[in-house]
């Protein structure tokens, strides 16, 4: 047997878990795991069944009523706060469900709840960015979600500090510094969430990591 | 294909698979390890340049510059730059994927995917170009290259070891297998070994056990009826009260050496205690018998001094002596020493008159009549004489005067001469066999030398010269050489005698088989012939027959037939046949005893499987007692006289 007939052996398994990941969320396991590993209060177990009830709801919605619905869920529901309040640590990226049971969430934890939970109602992996930028007003770093409905079109911010989603234009506010691409950064560390131990792991890493062991199936895959 | 290279190539193959499996694997697993790292690095560098790339995005000159500085300062297989708007390629640098030191089958083999990684260039808020980064996976495949080489002479080096080592150690526990083989197909050619050594592993042992074993109680088979037949010989031959020969075996002896082809003339010793009687009723028969056992000892030694003459008790207190070869002067002191032993025995000397002791010496010639000759002996004894206490022995001369050259000066010129020239003459005599004795078994080369009166001489008449001047070694090398020469001209199976000088020294064993050595094709029709009369135990006999049997020379045993001791030994050599002594086959029609003795001697060598041939038949009668035992392989002047080759 030569190598490569060898080789292909290997790649159904591959193919199976990506097909797996395509499936929707299951949230009666999920809860169940979040219970276990969060001990979440009464109040905390109410975010998030409002939070599945929300995604169910937004799943019909046109486009722009997706964003407007999640972007001003996430705003309401958390409270702002500094990563060194809520966790303990100067910067800590927090999956979705942490910052629903905490109640509480910094600039990039917003970004990160509304991008999965946009993926969820259905949104483009391409229409979506991370953008970090820095806010003029209070000059500091901060993160929003950036929305393209083409490649080239100006973007819609979705951003913590406002309610309102706006054309980046109009938020002068706010200088844009890199904006990336979440899936490539998935797909790029894809080998060492299999192989690697969790210092190799990259924050975005760690968060999918995160993520699957509360019991989001490939999150960040359609 | 032998058991050890069977074993060999299976744990070469084994070892095989077992590396190709492993360094397959490994390749594998390093292989998915090396696609991750080069993914990695090309999706950090797309960052990166994305990230640095956004500032200048309006610049082309500088997207250019920034894309070149990377692209040659790294490993990259290609860096492309698009335009989001329409995908059109802005700047774009590659690398061909050849430059490794891998060989292109490896690479293919291998089929190391390149990784790619790619970022956005930002231009404010809004995507402006993408970077495409590809990493170059040489440095990968020269990394795989390496280990895969590594491997490979790691798989070398284990599989020369452990085949070298495998062989070894196979060949240490095949040997007790090796020597069985050896063991069985000694068997085969009537050569019956034991193992010393008891393998250690079950099975092997068991086997050994069984075949040593065998092997054990065919030999007791073998010495049993050995002594058996022994035993009837010694009825039949032996003198009780001395332990010497009887008169049956004398007359036996003195007879075949009257009829002899190759024996040379000789003499006769006689010694008799005259008036027996009276010393019988003087001392009384117990200490007449210890007078006679002690003659008779003294008879012993020097039958022992002299193999092939024949010391006997005739009758009463008669001793006779037959030495063929023997020569006057030696004879005349060997009678004065034994009269002065004898004289000097306490008996004798008690009785105190003069010695009852009578000597006579006298010759004989072939063709003799053997009572004519004894009687010639009797009136030698009579005339004896006392000269002060030393008895002289009578002499009667033979009839004829010799022919042979007199002093041993003459002799050592002539033989030395022979020897030097290769002038001796070799005469054939056919071994035939079979039914009606028309197969040939092999051809006899008898040695003849033309003397000074041009005469030619039977062996007989000089080899006892060539024994005593010390010429056997050189003799010996002669006779192969002119038999081997023979046999270049008419190959054949031929038998030939060599002395027992040469058989009981293996230097001189070691020049004839080194003479064989250069002439194998001729060597393999070869039989060698030891006398069987002057054989010193089977040790010697049994090296030649080992030393020649790689040239495929065969060893045969001639004059056989008082050494019946050895036949359990004789057994375990493997020899080809035995040659019988003319002395139990004279007469063989008329003399029952004999028919009695060889009766025996035939059961004996058929359960040993050993061919006998009867040497010097001379008379049809013979020919058909012979038949009636069961011999059917003869030589002899009743089937052909010796002579010149015919074809």
């Amino acid at each position: 047997m030569n190598l490569p007939t060898q080789l292909k052996l290997f790649f159904p398994a591959s193919l199976l878990l990506v097909a797996l990941s395509a499936i929707g969320w299951d949230y009666e396991q999920i809860f169940a795991r979040i219970n276990i590993l969060y001990r979440p209060d009464m109040q905390a177990q109410w975010r998030l069944q409002e939070w599945r009830s929300m995604l169910d709801n937004s799943q019909a919605l046109e486009q722009a009523q997706k964003l407007e619905t999640i972007n001003s869920f996430f705003n309401q529901r958390l409270r702002f706060s500094d990563d060194i309040d809520i966790w303990g640590q100067v910067d800590y990226w927090a999956s979705p469900a942490e910052s629903m049971v905490k109640g509480a969430a910094d600039c990039e934890d917003y970004s990160i709840a509304k991008y999965f939970s946009l993926r969820r109602a259905g949104i483009s992996n391409d229409q979506l960015r991370l953008t970090y930028v820095k806010a003029l007003e209070l000059n500091q770093a901060h993160m929003v979600l950036t929305y393209y409905a083409t490649p080239d079109s100006e973007p819609l911010v979705l951003d913590n500090l406002t309610d309102r989603i706006l054309p980046a234009s109009q938020r002068s506010d706010l200088l844009p510094v890199y904006s990336f691409n979440a899936e490539g950064l998935w797909l790029a560390g894809r080998g060492n969430t299999q192989t690697g131990s969790a210092k190799q792991l990259s924050r975005w890493q760690d968060l999918l990591k995160k993520m699957q062991n509360e019991g989001f199936d490939a999150p960040g895959l359609p | 294909m032998s058991l050890v290279k069977q074993l060999i190539l299976a744990i070469c193959l084994f070892l095989l698979v077992a590396f190709s499996g492993s360094f397959i694997v490994s390749l594998e697993s390093s292989r998915n390890q090396l696609q991750t790292q080069l993914r990695s690095h090309a999706q950090d560098a797309a960052t990166a340049l994305g990230l640095s790339l956004t500032p200048h995005v309006r610049d082309p000159a500088m997207i250019e510059l920034m894309v070149s500085s990377i692209f040659d300062s790294g490993y990259f297989a290609r860096i492309r730059v698009y335009a989001v708007s329409n995908g059109e390629i802005l700047v774009e640098r590659t690398r061909s994927l050849d430059e490794t030191k891998a060989p292109g089958w490896f690479v293919n083999l291998v089929n190391l995917q390149e990784q790619a990684g790619d970022a956005i260039v930002m231009d404010g808020w809004q995507q402006s170009a993408r970077v495409e980064v590809v990493s170059h996976p040489q440095f990968a495949l020269n990394k795989l290259w390496d280990s895969a080489l590594g491997t490979l002479a790691w798989l070398v080096a284990c599989g020369l070891f452990s085949a070298l080592l495998g062989a070894l150690l196979l060949k240490r526990q095949l040997t007790p297998l090796m020597s069985m083989a050896d063991q069985a197909e000694a068997i085969t050619r009537r050569e019956y070994r034991t193992l010393p050594r008891i393998p250690r592993t079950p099975e092997l042992k068991h086997v050994v056990v069984a075949m040593n074993q065998m092997v054990g109680k065919l030999k007791t088979l073998f010495e049993e009826e050995a002594a058996r037949t022994e035993h009837y010989r010694r009825q039949a031959y032996h003198d009780a009260l001395t332990d010497l020969p009887n008169r049956l075996a004398f007359d036996h002896a003195l007879a075949a050496a009257l009829t002899s082809t190759e024996n040379p003339d000789g003499m006769l010793l006689g010694l008799r205690v005259s008036d027996l009687n009276r010393i019988n009723q003087q001392l009384g028969a117990a200490s007449t018998d210890a007078l006679l056992k002690s003659i008779g000892a003294q008879l012993q030694a020097l039958q022992n001094a002299h193999p092939s003459w024949l010391c006997c008790r005739s009758r009463g207190g008669e001793f006779l002596t037959l030495a063929p070869g023997g020569d006057l002067a030696d004879i005349r002191k060997l009678a004065e020493q034994l009269a002065t032993q004898v004289a000097s025995l306490e008996t004798l000397t008690s009785l105190g008159e003069a010695q009852p002791i009578e000597l006579g010496i006298t010759g004989y010639r072939i063709g003799d009549d053997s009572k004519q000759v004894l009687r010639r002996l009797d009136q030698a004894m009579t005339e004896s004489s006392l000269n002060g206490a030393t008895i002289q022995p009578g002499y009667e001369p033979a009839n004829e005067s010799s022919q042979s050259p007199g002093s041993s000066h003459d002799w050592r010129e002539l033989l030395e001469a022979a020897l030097k020239d290769f002038s001796f003459t070799l005469h054939f005599q056919p071994v035939l066999h079979g039914h009606d004795l028309k197969q040939l078994l092999h051809q006899k080369a008898l040695v003849r030398l033309r003397g000074t009166d041009g005469k030619l001489m039977m062996a007989g008449q000089f080899l006892p010269w060539i024994e005593r001047l010390g010429l056997s070694p050189a003799f010996d090398r002669c006779m192969v050489g002119l038999a081997l020469s023979h046999l270049q001209r008419h190959p054949g199976p031929l038998a030939l005698s060599i002395t027992n000088d040469t058989l009981h020294n293996a230097e001189h064993r070691k020049q004839i088989r080194q003479l064989l050595e250069q002439h194998r094709t001729e060597a393999a029709h070869l039989t060698l012939e030891v006398d069987a009369r002057y054989l010193q135990g089977c040790n010697d006999l049994a090296s030649l027959a080992q030393e020649l049997r790689p040239l495929s020379v065969q060893v045969g045993l001639q004059h056989f037939g008082r050494q019946l001791s050895l036949i359990g030994e004789l057994a375990l050599i493997g020899l080809s046949y035995l040659k019988i002594e003319s002395s139990f086959i004279r007469d063989l029609d008329t003399e029952s005893d004999k028919h009695l003795y060889l009766e025996a001697l035939v059961r004996t060598a058929q359960r040993i499987d050993l061919l006998l041939i009867a040497e010097q038949v001379q008379s049809p009668r013979e020919v058909a007692a012979l038949k009636q035992l069961g011999i059917e392989a003869m030589q002899g002047r009743a089937l052909a006289e010796p002579g010149e080759w015919r074809d």
